[in-house]
This record gives structure tokens, sequence and C-alpha cells, in this order.
């Protein structure tokens, strides 16, 4: 068997022993505030925020797509003196990167980044960064918390994009399931920390997963949204949520597959130095959509309101076969209008 | 290369911290005395003197016909005229006054005997007195935005300004929202980014120092304040503090805010 046990207080030991060989990230409080971040001893690792369920506010998403990234740097004579690779190489100080305690859903969110950063053309940095990385993946076996919908966006079983998945299959043991190499070096590697499955073990895990199965619920269907939602492009009820809306932009920040950014250039004071950076974007805003000659192709809340569902619920199904949501709901907790996707799209569909 | 650009730093009505802020950007000053002439900086050297500037920076607001008269004049002698800071921008705390009943603002100043002798008119942003050709924000004013504009202007260009609320930044950082989630009163959602969030990121509310956003949502935020317990006098106090001649803020409050806060008075001219 490739999958074996860890048991729950040795954790703290793989994290540390990790810390050794990687740059790891894993979930901690930063001023109240559940984050992922940089740790360097399993003592900075809150353990409660993987197994009391509670979601980092911001998704694994800031180590590959961070809120503002230098690209490349350059000099006036020299042209480009740092790549993208050796920009993506000096922030992991040259090592590759463990994240710890990444859920179901985010690995998901990780996916769809994943999937369009290198599908049209192939975005450097971020893949430099996804590539080095490990992603340890801590399973869920019910609805984290009352916001989360991710059984219904089909979110909560990933298929790849983790490396390793740790599921509870008693109040001290987990079981690790290796997804690929990677992933099967960590269990090589640490071979004091892990030891071989009991039959007992395995028909523990098959009831975790049975247990899974039974706790998640789907609120509403998602067969047949993307014409709901196209059918509903001149639907009364996108003005109902503009006129709650106040445009800022968190609920596009928090989520774990809204990646657009722009970009802006930062020149040296004496005016031989530069480097460019990309920086979060948010389609709520009235300027993202704004082109030469001045034409700002959603010149309208309502119009910038929709196509956050257009592009998630619409274009991404249609291109990718994935929704650009996994069921997160960190931009229903972190709304400060109390604005909740799943009201939207049931408004939508017709069932609220 | 051609001559140095000739650069004036001046200051009307404000509390000068702006032209501080300015100073105090001590490790990049001498770089920047290699690109520029600073000619008038009347806070920090001696023999200045009155232009032609090729850019010149205005600090504060315009309260009397006096500096009417001088802030002409300076304008005709610059080729570009920048407001720096929420006084020169939007008025400032002192446009407070300017939604009063100017007579007893007036008396609480001077005195019931003096209030003839004193001329004050009402207090004006720079853009409503001279053209202006470019806005830097914050109280006092972002000095890295200074910087970034002398930049621009010598290889040519101006920069653009983040026209996205405080928000942007404060989730960049990581902060807890302390609006939603403490209720406290925060303005950030309905203001220009640019800080980096500094108030919220030290758990104070974002004061709207940097004026509103683009198409900034106060409807919708006063809702939300109004729902976490805020009164009317205090709504209006939030929404005033320093933009009062923001022309966003200054529609809201006379179109809508005033069936609420009936004691809200705009001196006309
Ligand atoms: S977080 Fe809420 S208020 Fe802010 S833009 Fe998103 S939906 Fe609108
Ligand atoms: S849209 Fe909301 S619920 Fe869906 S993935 Fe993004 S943050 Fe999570
Ligand atoms: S604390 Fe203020 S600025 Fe920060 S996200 Fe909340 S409302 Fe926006
Ligand atoms: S958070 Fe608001 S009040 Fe504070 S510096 Fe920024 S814009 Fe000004």
């Amino acid at each position: 068997m490739l999958s074996k046990i860890i048991s729950r207080q040795d954790l703290p030991k793989l994290i540390d022993a990790l810390t050794n060989d990687f740059l790891v990230i894993a979930p901690t409080y930063d001023k109240k505030v559940p984050t992922f971040s940089e740790v360097e001893s399993s003592s900075e690792v809150e353990f409660d925020i993987l197994f009391n369920e509670k979601l980092p506010m911001l998704p694994p998403k800031k180590v590959f797509l961070p809120a503002k990234q230098t690209v490349f740097k350059y000099n006036l004579i020299k042209g480009v003196t740092d790549s993208c690779d050796e920009i993506s190489d000096a922030v992991t100080h040259n090592k590759n990167v463990v994240i710890f305690g990444v859920s179901p859903c985010d690995v998901s969110g990780v996916g769809v980044l994943e999937r369009i950063f290198r599908d049209n053309y192939s975005d450097d940095v971020f893949l430099r960064l996804h590539d080095k990385t490990t992603i340890i993946s801590v399973n869920c076996l019910d609805h984290c918390y009352e916001n989360c919908f991710c059984e219904t966006m089909s979110s909560n079983d990933p298929k790849s994009g983790y490396d390793v998945m740790l599921t509870e299959i008693s109040k001290s043991k987990l079981i690790a399931v290796p997804n690929s190499d990677k992933g099967k070096k960590i269990l090589r590697d640490y071979p004091e920390l892990f030891s071989q499955i009991s039959e007992k073990d395995s028909e523990a895990y098959i009831d975790a997963l049975n247990l899974k199965n039974k706790n998640f619920k789907t609120e509403f269907l998602v067969e047949g949204l993307a014409s709901h939602v196209e059918d509903s492009f001149e639907s009364e009820i996108w003005k109902e949520f503009t006129e709650k809306c106040l445009f800022c932009g968190s609920c596009t920040f928090v989520c774990p597959t809204c990646y657009c950014y722009t970009v802006k250039e930062i020149v040296s004071v004496d005016l031989k130095d530069g480097e460019r950076q990309r920086e979060w974007d948010s389609c709520y805003f009235p300027e993202f959509a704004l082109v030469a000659g001045d034409h700002n192709f959603r010149e309208t809340k309502e119009q910038r309101f929709r196509y956050r569902y257009l592009h998630k619920f619409v274009d991404l199904p249609r291109r990718y076969n994935f929704e650009g949501c996994v069921g997160c709901g960190r931009c229903v907790t972190y709304c400060p209008a109390n604005i909740d996707v799943r009201d939207v799209l049931k408004k939508i569909i017709g069932v609220m | 290369m051609a001559s140095k650009p000739q650069i004036g730093i001046v200051g009307f009505t404000g509390c000068a911290g702006c032209q501080l802020s300015i100073l105090d950007l001590e490790n990049e000053l001498l770089d920047l005395l290699g690109l520029v002439d600073i000619i008038d900086f009347r806070m920090a050297m001696s023999g200045n003197k009155k232009g032609p500037y090729d850019i010149l920076f205005v600090e504060g607001s315009i309260v009397n016909k006096h500096q009417e008269e001088e802030l002409k004049e300076l304008r005709e002698k610059a080729k570009v005229l920048v407001a720096i800071g929420s006084c020169a921008s939007f008025g400032g705390p002192q446009a407070i006054r300017n939604y009063r009943d100017n007579k007893k603002t007036k008396i609480a100043q001077y005195g019931k005997d003096n209030i003839d002798k004193v001329e004050v008119i009402k207090v004006k942003p720079i853009n409503k007195v001279v053209k202006v050709d470019h806005y830097l924000l914050e109280c006092p004013v972002n000095k890295y935005e200074f910087l970034d504009f002398v930049k621009y202007y010598l290889v040519g260009g101006t920069p653009t300004l983040p026209n996205y609320p405080v928000c942007q930044q404060c989730k960049a950082k990581g902060n807890r929202c302390i609006f939603l989630e403490d209720g406290i009163m925060c303005m950030g959602p309905v203001i220009q980014a640019g800080c980096d969030a500094l108030c919220p990121s030290y758990g104070m509310p974002c004061d709207g120092c940097r004026g509103s956003t683009l198409e900034a949502a106060y409807d919708q935020q006063v809702q939300l304040m109004i729902e976490k317990g805020a009164s009317v006098e205090d709504i209006t106090r939030y929404i005033l503090k320093y933009n009062g001649e923001d022309k966003q803020v200054h529609e809201f409050l006379m179109e809508k805010w005033k069936e609420q806060d009936k004691k809200l008075v705009y001196q006309e001219d």
C-alpha cells in the first residue's frame, strides 16, 4: 500500500521535519484573522483552524498569485535583470514549498487557477511557484461552516491538484493518501512519522468516506446553471443585488478562483531601473473594463455585478468544463453588505 | 540634458502637514534634488523665487479673497499645477463649515462683535479657483505618490492613482474587516485606496482622507452604517470629515442625505 498512517500527535513533528527541507506555509492567525502564512516551526501552526473548521480568509492563491507581485525587473542599459523564474525562486529563497492544511475545496480552487494560467498561454511566475509546491490537503468529512456549499459545486472530492490527502479515520489517526510523485516522496522521506496501514485502518477509512458522503448535501442544482444565468441576462435580479452592493471588491479578493490583476511599472528615482508589478484587480471596479479611447465595456454597476456571475457560471464552464466557484463561501463570509452568492444563484434558477 | 525642472511647493489654509510629509522623504530627498531644482519651498528654505515653475504643488484650501488672488497669480506662473492633500483637493476638515450656518460659525469663531471685521469666504478646494492638472491625495499627502508624480513628469507622463476602494488594500494585507466583524464605522468601501489601508491595518476605521473612490456607493454605505447603529449626526460627521467639497460627497449630502439630516445647510457663494 502506498497510503500510510500518521498519528494526529505527530502532525507537529511532520511540520517541523518539513521546515528543514521546505518553505512551509500553513494555517495561522494573524491579528485574529485565520490565514495561510510561512511558518518556521509547528508551534506557529493553528491546528485549530484545520480541525475546528475555519477557512483561512485568503485562499492558497495568495501563494501563487499574491496581492502584489513583482514579475520581472529591468534596467535601462542591461535590459531584463531578473527574469520571472529568478523572481519566483527568490520569493521562496530557492526552496521548494509545502502548503499544509489545504481544504479540498481550495485544492479545487488551485486547480481552476492552474488550468487557466497554463492553458492559453503559460504564466511563468505563477507556474514556477505552483510547480515547486507540494500541497498537503486535510480532508473535510462534513460542511466546515454554514457558508460552505462545496458539495453543490462538486469541489470537495478533487481527483488531482493535491499531493497528499490526510483524512481523519479516528480522533488520533489520519490516513495519508499520496496522489503524485511529490506526495509519495513526502511519505518516503519521513519514514519515522508514517506507519503501515492495518486492515482495521482501511475499514475506518472506508467508513470515513461513507460518513463524508452522507454528511454533504447539495443546496441547489448546478445542472443547467450556465443557461439559466445566460437566460437571465436582462433579469431584474441583478438590479436587486446591485442596489445592495458596495462594489468594494472584497468578494473577488477572498475568492480562490478570482484571478484578475492589473499591471504597473515601478521606476527608481534615478529613472534607470524598474520593475513590472501586478496587483489584484476586480471586475467590480469601474475602470476594470476601461480600454483605450475611453471606452468602457461595462459602464454600469449592474453590468459589473452581473459580469462576475457570467464569468464564473457561463464562460468558465463552457471553456473549461468547470465553474469558477468551488463553494467555499468566503465571498459570503466577508461581504460587508451580506450578499450571498447562493441567494443570487437560487433566484436565477427560480428556487428562491 | 535640458535644465532641471523648476519646482515650487506652497501652502494655503491647512496644517502644513503635506509640506512636512515631503520633507520627510529623508532617503529620497537627495536623489530628488539631483533631478529637480526646488526654487520655492518657504517651509524648508530661504531665498525662494516666485516662479516661473514647471510644477507647482499647492497645499491647503482657499478661505479668503486675498488667497484667491494669490493663487490665481501663482497659476499663471506654473506650467503644471498639482493639488496636494485633502484640503487642496476636497476642502479638508475646514470645509465642514460650508454645511453650517455661516453667521453662527463666525460668532463661535470670532465673537459677536468681530464678525464683520474678518472676511471669510466659503472654504474652497483650489480647483474652485484655478485649473488643477493633477491631484495627490491623503492627509497629509502620500509622500511616495508625490515622488512618483515627479518621476513620471520626468519621463513624460502622469501616474494614475488607484481608482478603487481602500478595501482592496485591506484585503490584500489580510486585515480583519472591522466594519463587518466589529461594527466599527469604517468608510473604506467608498474611499479611494492608495494609503495601503493605513488606518484599518491598525484597527482604526478609515476616515476618508483620500476622498471618494470612483462611483462611490454612499447610499449602500450609509444604509449599512444605519444598520450598525450610527446616528444621523454621526453619519454626517463621518462623511464630512475631510471631503465637504468632494463632488460625490456634496451630491450625496444635498440630494439624498439632507432628507435625513435637516441641519445641513449649504452656503452658496
Ligand atoms: S464583497 Fe459584497 S459589497 Fe463588496 S463587492 Fe462583493 S458583493 Fe459587493
Ligand atoms: S465565488 Fe464565493 S463561494 Fe465561490 S469560490 Fe469564490 S469565494 Fe468561494
Ligand atoms: S476594514 Fe474597512 S477598508 Fe478594510 S475591508 Fe473592511 S470596510 Fe474595507
Ligand atoms: S485608511 Fe482612510 S483615513 Fe486612513 S489614511 Fe487611508 S484613506 Fe486616509
